[in-house]
């Protein structure tokens, strides 16, 4: 499904990704683990198309399609989703509306008929229920004066609603306390299926203990300096990120 | 002195006859004494520091009757009265308006106009008083509820001025509202409307200055005197004119009265339109808000220069005023200067000026979600409009805006 190979990338002249390859796919849970810096919401943007960033090597191919020739939106079109680390308030516009259009967006790209309004309401009734967002937050302007936990909720709730093939979830375990944490873990492990794929991009290990990884991979300077399965990451719970720094120290 | 006279001389005022009915108004007959001694305004006038006047004074401006077909006018309500080339074409007869034209007034109709004055007087304000016309006199009788007219403005004819002029007396406890439809016209056409209103005890009317005209120059000026406990409310909605200039003059005379003055300006391609409002806080207890967004593109440019006047009287004045500014290209200019002077020392006043471009974050955030470019800037626009849209309650309005909105990208 996605395909990535010796992807470099910088920002401001600065680079940070140093060569990453990644295969996923479908059905398929990967964690991206590593220490502060180690370029995890670099991957993870420069996936959804962040202007930002440039790419300076290699490839990402996504059924298919050269994802790094995309625009965020047309990679949207085609089933990638980034829960963000960080939610945009967007005062003035609701998320009913923010999210109708969206899906009638994605559908005109595929060619599709726009879904109607009972369709569409039946859906975020059902897809709210998922995560447990209140009623209203769903009326209310994007994200704005909502607490950490209802953004990151309104970010699973928008996952539930777009049906992506591939999500890209950027620390959504931050800022959040446990019983949010739960919520927001059920809602992305229900929305699971043999067709789509997820990679979770965190620092500790916390989330993982709800969403469950078929693979982990670590990164460091840069790099995926190691790989392996669920039990990766409780290694690092138990002994931090220092003696994976030790065993790569030679690297730069 | 002489200097003056002589500038005078070559410009277009010399074209213009008085209308003999309007000389027999105190104020006009001044005017046009005083006119030869007034100075077309440079950029060293404060009140005109972004705005050029000088292709208008050289402009080789007369005079003329409406000529051909109107334009087909928006429907915003159904009751219309159309004004071309400044006159009266069309009176209609609208419920809820006892209406009259310059050949209708009376005497002591006659001496009212012109009496509502602007904060600032100089050349146009006195060319329109000394040289209109025609005149539309409204008057919304006491206790009439939900009087709605649009006005239509339009100018036909080459190298024209339109001298169009309102007055409306809206009487005790009488609700309306006015739509001000400026639409039509082309280049080598100067219209310049003043209106003038006057809110009685208990009033309210919300004038709707729509502007999609295409007359090369346009100036407006809008002064209002609310009586007590009076609500004048005005919404500015610029989408088109090459040089478009909007003077808007509150004066709050009556305890517990209140005015709203709000504005959505959207200049793209070399457009240049310059609001400027004045809200004068005569007596105690009044109240006034102020919005304004400027959304501004290509090479286009937008002021605004909001000034709050409190004047020693005027204890426990509340007011608030916000104008905030998006530039969607890097040739885009806006000049906001929220001024503030008070006499008074127990009062509440606000004020916050905000420039900037659209949220990148935001949009990026809408992007990823699959909204195209396009749209998602349509949606942030839609968004920071909505402040000044949410408050319009003529529904078909704001269809309009949306369109104008949408056209504009």
């Amino acid at each position: 499904m996605l395909s990535i190979k010796d992807l470099a990338a910088s920002i401001e002249g600065k680079e940070i990704l140093r060569g990453i390859n990644l295969e996923v796919k479908p059905g398929e849970v990967h964690a991206i683990m590593g220490p502060n810096g180690s370029g995890k919401s670099t991957l993870a943007s420069v996936l959804a198309g962040r202007e930002e960033y440039d790419v300076t090597g290699g490839t990402a191919e996504f059924l298919g399609e050269d994802l790094l020739d995309l625009s965020a939106e047309e990679r949207a079109h085609l089933g990638v989703f980034l829960a963000f680390q960080y939610p945009v308030e967007i005062p003035g516009v609701s998320n009913v509306n923010f999210l109708r259009t969206a899906i009638n967006e994605i559908r005109k790209a595929r060619n599709e008929e726009e879904m109607s309004a009972a369709d569409f309401l039946k859906r975020v009734k059902e897809k709210a229920a998922l995560v447990e967002l209140p009623d209203n937050l769903a009326s209310r302007s994007v994200n704005e004066g909502f607490s950490g936990g209802e953004k990151k909720r309104n970010e699973i709730f928008q996952m539930a609603m777009l049906e992506p093939k591939l999500s890209i979830l950027d620390e959504t375990d931050s800022g959040l306390d446990i019983d949010a944490l739960r919520v927001v873990a059920n809602g992305v492990n229900k929305l699971k299926s043999k067709d789509n794929a997820t990679i979770v991009v965190t620092h500790y290990q916390r989330l993982l203990d709800y969403i469950v990884p078929d693979f982990v991979h670590v990164l460091y300077q840069g790099r995926i300096v190691k790989s392996g399965t669920k039990e990766l990451a409780l290694e690092l719970e138990e002994k931090g990120y220092d003696w994976i720094k030790q065993e790569n120290g030679a690297i730069v | 002195m002489e200097a003056t006279v002589a500038e005078q001389e070559k410009s277009y005022l010399q074209q213009l006859q008085p209308h003999p009915k309007v000389q027999e108004n105190q104020f006009s007959a001044e005017a046009l004494r005083l006119l030869p001694q007034i100075p077309f305004p440079t950029s060293k006038d404060e009140f005109w520091k972004y705005t050029r006047t000088g292709k208008i004074k050289n402009g080789n401006f007369t005079q003329q009757a409406p000529q051909g077909d109107t334009v087909a006018f928006e429907g915003f309500f159904d009751q219309t009265i159309t004004l071309h080339n400044g006159m009266v074409v069309d009176k209609g007869n609208p419920a809820g308006f006892e209406v009259k034209t310059l050949e209708d007034l009376s005497t002591q109709e006659l001496e009212y106009i012109g009496t509502v004055e602007p904060f600032h007087r100089g050349v146009f304000n006195l060319s329109h008083q000394a040289y209109f016309q025609d005149c539309l006199f409204l008057k919304v009788p006491a206790n009439t509820q939900k009087a709605q007219l649009q006005i239509n403005l339009t100018v036909s004819g080459t190298e024209v001025v339109a001298l169009p002029r309102l007055f409306v007396c809206a009487e005790e406890n009488s609700t309306s509202e006015i739509i001000l439809n400026i639409q039509g016209g082309t280049k080598q056409q100067f219209q310049h409307l003043v209106a003038e209103f006057i809110l009685e005890s208990g009033a309210r009317c919300n004038a709707y200055m729509v502007q999609q005209g295409e007359t090369e120059f346009l100036i407006t000026d809008l002064a209002a005197n609310v009586h007590s406990n009076a609500t004048f409310a005005t919404d500015t909605l610029c989408f088109s004119g090459d040089w478009v200039r909007n003077n808007i003059d509150v004066s709050i005379i009556g305890e517990g009265a209140h005015t709203d003055l709000r504005g959505l300006v959207m200049p793209s391609q070399k457009q240049h339109v310059d609001n400027h409002t004045m809200i004068n806080h005569c007596v105690p207890n009044t109240t006034s808000s102020e919005t304004y967004k400027n959304i501004v593109s290509d090479r286009a440019t937008a002021i605004f220069n909001g000034k709050i006047m409190v004047h020693q009287d005027a204890q426990k004045t509340n007011a608030y005023q916000n104008s905030a500014n998006i530039l969607l290209g890097d040739n885009a200019t806006v000049n906001a200067k929220p001024e503030l002077e008070i006499y008074a020392d127990d009062v509440k006043c606000s004020h916050g000026s905000t420039t900037g471009q659209l949220n990148k974050e935001a949009l990026f955030y809408l992007k990823s979600r699959g909204i195209r470019e396009q749209q998602a800037k349509n949606l942030l626009l839609k968004a920071f409009a909505a402040e000044v849209i949410e408050e319009i309650s003529v529904e078909p309005l704001h269809n309009w805006i949306d369109q104008q909105i949408d056209r504009k990208l």
